[in-house]
């Protein structure tokens, strides 16, 4: 070759060229040959930081592994992941929750992860059990709870104070409750109000915990039909109804203008019903983190409440579950949920502690104890936001004031033939 | 040319025409050239999902897209479904209210912008601006004027000393604030549309009527109105379509458990279905039904439209 023609010299250069360019390139080939990329979806864009922080101690541990988290907005959330997992494109992990859970397992769409936890790198006995629970179909757990949250009762003392009330003490009753209300309402000023509770969603923050205070089973189990129109859920129904009347609550027509955030860091209401995901923000909002306090909910019949946890689960026809299971692991160990610490009540009980220690401006322990009598968030059959909906556009009704007796009696069929499906 | 032609050959349209010259055979190639653009995403986004629409009406379609066959079921579901009648009623509701009054409206602002009045291009300028304002930030400022609480039209109301009204939560007025919205933002391109049609009208019509001294009522009725139907019927027709799938206003201006209880339309109960309960067969079914209501309407107002324009 080299002592070729002349004329064909001038192709040497780019020869020389070709060939380094392949030396440069087979290196980097085979090196991205086996380094994986996992996609891994969430919707909280509160929580990426410390998620980011996860990854990157995961992506140190593992240089194999390349961790993309991709945030997509919660109400955008299961939609898209639907038409992902309907085009076999999902994420390899993705977070789930309570009410669509049994839709995915159903669906094969989640990894069975038995298999997985016969290697002893998660513990689920570390992780709180109502959780643990709820995860598992079929006698196969498939997904790992990540966080749990609960409800509590926060109070600014401001207000308590203008209108020379006592605050709330622990272990107060409803009774305490709608007289401690009924005090305020006769003595604040302005435009503030005595109670606020989210009544106009899911009823996680309101509802839902009052009827387990007072004994109703909201899930059909062992062929026991759903509670939900039962006296004891007339009963609560109707409280609501007459607070809301009385001007204890806001009317179910102000509430669909207003959110527990916005009433609460605004000094208008003495007391709302929060989870605890809203305990990091509220305690660091200067507007009010001086005057706030928290509290356990007061008890009806007994001492209960909702408690929910989000999980991570692989996708069941992912390329890299190995791989994905070794990232879930490594999310679900100690030292990682006590970075989840920082926004969230982290699943696994031994860095629990994490969270409230973080809390530094309020004492926000009244979670916790929540915790320890909280019941799971409540599911049934295949379309849990379907009979959701339903039994919401009847208490819509109620609180608008409608018979609460006659309106579910009504409704009740409906709602528990969709249960059962 | 020679080397196109038996492409040409291929095509439908030129098949079933004989006798046509090699010219007009390369114009016609041109000419499917130039509307396939038009043609191909015509096809791929409107016409093929369509299709799957109808045909997964007819299942019970779910979120992953797996899919069984339930015939009828979700048909006969549907018109024994008591939110698909409030839905349907609030649409009606919004069609009767809105149309009517969107159209009179748009009819006379046009004819005020037609006349020789100061500041008409700013006039214009300021009725257009709905037409290209995205229907979020619409929704948005709305909400805002709306407000219970704090908004403005609530304020105004207080300087004549009237109460305020929950425009966006209380249940009887619901309608009248989704109609007021509606009509706002559907009149600027109606108004675009007549004022082309009004200035199309001869002048000398106009001014035949002046000299047998006829008055500006009497001209309104007997010379502008027969003259403008045709452009009314055009314009009613895109009315009654635009407001049978009002959804955006809606879903972006009230909280969710408004819209469901009394603000639904048959839009927002097809959303409800494919994208929040998961049943994608029956939210077809939904889409099915208000497609041949829509279509209907649309045929007997053409129908109409083209009796009128004959005598």
């Amino acid at each position: 070759m080299l002592s070729a023609k002349n004329n064909k010299s001038h192709a040497r250069p780019v020869i020389s060229g070709i060939a380094l360019a392949v030396a440069l390139l087979i290196p980097a080939l085979s090196h991205a040959a086996d380094k994986i990329t996992l996609r891994y979806a969430i919707w909280d864009r509160n929580q990426l930081p410390a998620e980011e922080k996860i990854a990157q101690s995961f992506e140190k541990a593992n240089p194999d592994i390349n961790i993309d988290i991709e945030v997509v907005p919660a109400s955008q959330y299961f939609v898209k992941l639907d038409s992902a997992v309907a085009g076999g494109v999902a994420p390899d992990i993705f977070w789930v929750n309570m009410p669509y859970f049994i839709q995915y397992a159903q669906n094969h769409v989640l990894a069975p992860l038995n298999g997985y936890l016969n290697d002893k790198s998660v513990d689920l006995n570390n992780i709180v059990a109502s959780s643990v629970k709820a995860y598992q179909f079929d006698g196969n757990q498939l997904a790992i709870p990540r966080d749990v949250d609960a409800i509590a009762v926060w109070y600014n003392k401001k207000l308590f104070d203008q209108a020379g009330v006592s605050y709330p003490k622990k272990g107060w009753t409803w009774d305490d409750l709608k007289t401690t209300a009924t005090a305020l309402k006769a003595k604040l000023k302005g435009d503030a109000f005595p109670l606020y509770m989210d009544l106009s969603n899911d009823g996680q923050e309101s509802y839902l915990n009052l009827l387990y205070q007072k004994g109703v089973h909201i899930v059909p189990t062992n062929g026991q039909p759903t509670d939900i129109a039962s006296d004891n859920a007339i009963w609560v129904y109707q409280q609501l109804q007459q607070m809301m009347k009385g001007g204890l609550l806001p009317t179910a027509n102000q509430m669909s203008e207003l959110k527990t955030d916005s009433v609460f860091t605004s000094n208008r209401a003495a007391m709302v019903y929060a989870g605890s995901w809203q305990a990091a923000p509220f305690a660091s909002n200067p507007q009010i983190n001086d005057h706030i306090g928290v509290i356990e909910m007061p008890r009806i019949d007994k001492e209960a409440g909702v408690a929910h946890s989000l999980g991570f689960a692989l996708y069941a026809n992912g390329k890299h579950k190995d791989a994905a299971w070794r990232y879930v692991s490594f999310m679900a160990q100690k030292s990682s949920q006590e970075e989840l610490a920082a926004a969230v009540i982290p699943a696994n009980k031994q860095a629990m502690p994490a969270w409230a220690a973080n809390i530094k401006q309020v004492d926000v322990t009244a979670y916790l104890t929540a915790l320890d009598h909280a019941t799971a968030y409540p599911t049934a059959g295949t379309n849990t936001p379907k009979w959701q909906n339903m039994w919401i556009s009847s208490l819509k009704k109620i609180f608008m004031g409608a018979d609460a007796k006659e309106e579910m009696d009504k409704s009740v069929k409906k709602i528990s033939r969709v249960m059962e499906k | 040319m020679e080397n196109i032609s038996p492409v040409t050959v291929n095509l439908p349209a030129v098949k079933t025409v004989k006798n046509v010259s090699s010219l007009e055979r390369a114009e016609r190639f041109w000419g499917w050239i130039m509307i396939a653009p038009l043609v191909i995403g015509l096809l791929v986004f409107y016409f093929i999902p369509f299709l799957q629409t109808l045909f997964y009406s007819f299942t019970d379609l779910n979120q992953f897209m797996n899919w069984t066959e339930v015939s009828l079921d979700n048909y006969r579901d549907l018109f024994s479904d008591d939110d698909f009648y409030t839905a349907a009623f609030n649409t009606l509701f919004y069609v009767v209210v809105c149309v009517p009054v969107s159209l009179a409206l748009s009819l006379l602002l046009a004819i005020g912008l037609n006349q020789p009045i100061r500041g008409k291009t700013l006039f214009r300028t300021l009725l257009f601006l709905p037409a290209i304002t995205m229907p979020a930030a619409v929704a948005m400022v709305w909400q805002w004027l709306f407000n219970g609480d704090f908004g403005l039209v609530n304020h105004l109301l207080g300087f004549i000393g009237l109460p305020s009204v929950d425009w966006l939560s209380d249940p009887k007025v619901v309608h009248l604030s989704v109609s007021i919205i509606i009509i706002w933002s559907s009149l600027a391109l109606k108004i675009i549309i007549l004022l082309a049609g009004l200035q199309n009208i001869p002048r000398q019509v106009y001014e035949a009527a002046d000299i047998d001294g006829i008055g500006t009522l009497r001209r309104f009725f007997f010379i502008t109105l027969p003259l403008m139907l045709p452009t009314l019927f055009f314009v009613s027709i895109m009315s009654f379509i635009e407001v049978l799938q009002i959804f955006d206003v809606i879903f972006l201006m009230f909280d969710r458990s408004m819209i469901e209880s009394d603000a639904m339309t048959v839009t927002f109960l097809f959303y409800k279905y494919a994208f929040y309960l998961q049943e994608k067969g029956y939210a077809s079914a939904i889409a099915v039904v208000l497609f041949v209501v829509t279509l209907v309407i649309s045929l007997v107002q053409m129908f109409i439209g083209k009796k009128i324009k004959v005598t």
